[in-house]
């Protein structure tokens, strides 16, 4: 059984669709990353797996509870940060951990709050009051309060916003460690760099739909040689790339970077010629999965994958 | 229900940690003990007055003008009539005659055989009761003191002098103040931002994505609220009471009082009782056909019970505002918009209608049977209401 399942999910607010019929599955075990940039639809689609938003259309059902009909068994399941760790910041991180566990309706309530503890590694401030914490220590607290209730399925928005590097590297430890033990684990980010390392897949979400669901593996190799053309000028050349439906990023003026194998290539050089379009030079570039998340997701790339 | 318990645990321990908490039962003392203790230092400052020393005196100085007076009129060389003069002699003896019979009055009750004194004087109001002459403001005045005396006597409780104001008073008088606005706003300072401190702080979105209902966190935060209320309405009404009680001790608790007298505005005429002519004016006139009396101790416990209520009916509807709107700035302004426009309209006279029906300072409208049940429900419906909204919204920006 899939730990999290969305099914043709839809919201809409007033007359405008936030979310178009969104699918995606995620399976104990895996670290799912979901990407996309900011405004996109990623908090919205964490809402709605959280029960805090309704779904106009659809169904979500965690560990095979519905989110609607079986609020409260799907709810169990989860652990989650909804964006920042908004915590009581006039009660101590222990007190905030108390209070989350009594909602969890955990049975050994003690234990299980210093194992958590000892798990993000905050016994040394677990004592003082939240609003002396740094953003840091908020994000490790907001993952504790999420890991009380043993859940089978951890939702993080953002989860390293406000990590040093060395909190960074933990956090990173420790999601696989979960992981490891079957826990499922659904990453929101905005940024690629985050996902690459952590992540056994990756959905990239624009404007409410997801455009690409694929293994970070894949998506490693499909970093496929891109070419940047210097042209006089991009304004003909840009209007027949959308016209052919071929994405592309316009660098400046003169630069546009497109991503082609090699003979669509030369066949595009040569109908830009027959067009009369002046090309200076056409260059090989070795493009990162972060040009490759950029081409994806720009406004000026047309679409991409049906 | 177990669930429920846990909820309203957490909504007492974020309530215990919070400044506005202490705030609040700071406040409530400073002004519980301050309002005791004031209204203390007026009365010793009254009691001044009422000493025998200074009856004493006033009565020497109105003796001394007496002999003057009968001087002035042996005296052939006075520029004045001896009619006149005369005239002035009479008025000073019945003041000083007066004065000695209220004296002497005071003495029997205090000292003598206060009962005798009483019967006479009930066998007098009776009389006086009859006599037609008398126009109907003065005729329920009467009533009511004779009702008093008949209680008096039958339980063997000596009335009180005026020097021998009692803890009990003073709390009854003292709870009044308190309850018009002042708890009200110690309500609003607690309740107000109850729902919407969590939606301000984004807390909201990690308290409702857990396995209980939103339903139990919305009536657990409900009934924190008014439980919250009701150690705050009743703590405060002891302090009050015991601070008295330490000042004035502990005499007076079964003195009668009054519980369901009706007061109608009717046009009393002093010269020609009946007649609407320019002699006539408009006035409260008490109603005591339906009224039971009651010893002091309980009336104001009663009286406490009923304030508190009532201070729970407003915690609602604070409550409500506080979910309404998420903001902890428009909540709180909100309510004290609500609790303020409440004691200046008539509808919420109606909601403060349980501290006037005590006081009894109001027409008798709806018997308080009637207030209580519409209240209850006037609550309990909003509440529904509120909570199926609640169960429904979706949390968007939090």
């Amino acid at each position: 059984m899939s730990a999290l399942k969305l099914q043709n999910v839809t919201k809409k607010i007033g007359t405008k669709t936030i979310i178009h019929q969104l699918d995606l599955t995620v399976n104990a075990g895996e670290v799912y990353g979901f990407l996309g940039p900011n405004g996109s639809g990623k908090t919205t689609t964490i809402r709605m797996m959280v029960g805090l938003i309704k779904p106009t259309n659809g169904t979500i059902s965690i560990g095979g509870y519905d989110i609607r009909s079986e609020r409260a068994k799907a709810l169990a399941q989860i652990g989650t940060i909804v964006e920042n760790p908004e915590l009581y910041s006039y009660l101590t991180g222990r007190k905030n951990l108390i209070h989350f566990a009594r909602l969890a309706g955990i049975s050994n309530m003690k234990a299980r709050i210093e194992e958590v503890i000892e798990m993000v590694d905050i016994k040394e401030y677990v004592d003082d009051k939240v609003k002396t914490y740094s953003l840091g220590m908020r994000q490790r607290l907001g993952l504790a309060q999420a890991l009380l209730g043993n859940p089978k399925l951890l939702i993080l928005d953002e989860p390293t916003n406000g990590l040093d590097p060395e909190g960074i590297h933990d956090f990173r430890k420790l999601i696989r460690h979960l992981a490891s033990t079957d826990i499922a684990v659904f990453i929101s980010s905005h940024l690629l760099s985050e996902i690459e390392l952590m992540c056994d897949r990756v959905a990239i979400i624009k404007s409410g739909k997801v455009i690409t669901e694929q293994s970070v593996t894949s998506l490693i190799e499909q970093k496929t040689s891109g070419y940047q053309i210097q042209l006089k000028d991009t304004t003909l050349a840009s209007s027949i790339l959308k016209d052919q439906k071929i994405p592309y990023i316009q660098i400046d003026q003169q630069t546009l970077q497109v991503q082609l194998d090699e003979p669509r290539v030369q066949e595009l050089i040569g109908f830009l010629v027959s067009q009369n379009i002046m090309i200076h030079s056409v260059q090989p570039i070795q493009e990162t999965l972060e040009d490759q998340f950029l081409i994806l997701t720009s406004d000026k790339g047309g679409v991409i994958r049906a | 229900m177990h669930e429920l318990s846990r909820v309203m645990a957490n909504e007492f321990m974020k309530l215990i940690h919070r400044l506005r908490m202490w705030f609040t039962v700071g406040l409530m003392l400073v002004v519980a003990i301050g309002l005791s203790v004031s209204g203390y230092m007026n009365y010793q400052n009254s009691l001044n007055s009422y000493s025998q020393a200074s009856r004493q005196q006033v009565l020497g100085t109105q003796e001394q003008n007496l002999k003057k007076l009968e001087q002035e009129l042996k005296d052939k060389k006075s520029s004045r009539k001896p009619s006149d003069i005369k005239k002035e002699i009479a008025v000073v003896r019945a003041d000083i005659q007066s004065w000695k019979g209220l004296m002497q009055k005071e003495q029997q009750i205090r000292f003598g055989d206060w009962k005798t004194f009483f019967k006479n004087d009930l066998q007098k109001r009776t009389r006086d009761l009859k006599n037609s002459k008398l126009n109907v403001a003065s005729a329920a005045k009467l009533e009511g003191k004779r009702l008093q005396m008949e209680y008096q006597l039958q339980h063997d409780e000596r009335p009180l002098l005026l020097t021998e104001k009692s803890s009990y008073q003073a709390t009854n008088e003292q709870m009044t103040n308190m309850s018009r606005i002042f708890l009200s706003i110690l309500v609003v300072i607690l309740v107000a931002d109850m729902m919407s401190s969590e939606t301000t702080h984004g807390t909201i979105k990690l308290l409702l994505v857990r396995p209980v209902s939103r339903l139990k966190i919305f009536f657990g935060k409900w009934l924190v609220s008014l439980t919250i209320t009701l150690i705050l309405g009743l703590g405060c009404f002891i302090v009050l009471f015991l601070t008295n009680l330490a000042l004035y001790g502990s005499h007076g608790a079964f003195q009668p009082n009054f519980l369901g007298v009706s007061y109608s505005p009717m046009y009393v005429n002093d010269v020609n009782p009946g007649a609407l002519n320019e002699h006539a004016r408009l006035t409260l006139v008490p109603n005591y056909e339906h009224v039971t009396i009651i010893p002091d101790w309980q009336f104001i416990i009663f009286k406490a019970c009923l304030n508190t209520l009532s201070m729970m009916v407003v915690a609602t509807i604070v409550f409500l505002c506080s979910t309404a709107f998420r903001s902890s700035m428009i909540s709180t302004s909100a309510s004290l918009a609500v609790v303020v426009l409440g004691n200046l309209f008539q509808w919420t006279g109606f909601i403060d209608k349980f501290s006037k029906w005590v006081t009894g300072v109001t027409s008798n409208t709806y018997p308080i049977l009637f207030t209580v049940a519409f209240l209850s429900l006037f609550s309990i419906v909003a509440v529904i209401l509120a909570s199926r909204h609640f169960n429904r919204r979706d949390v968007l920006n939090a």
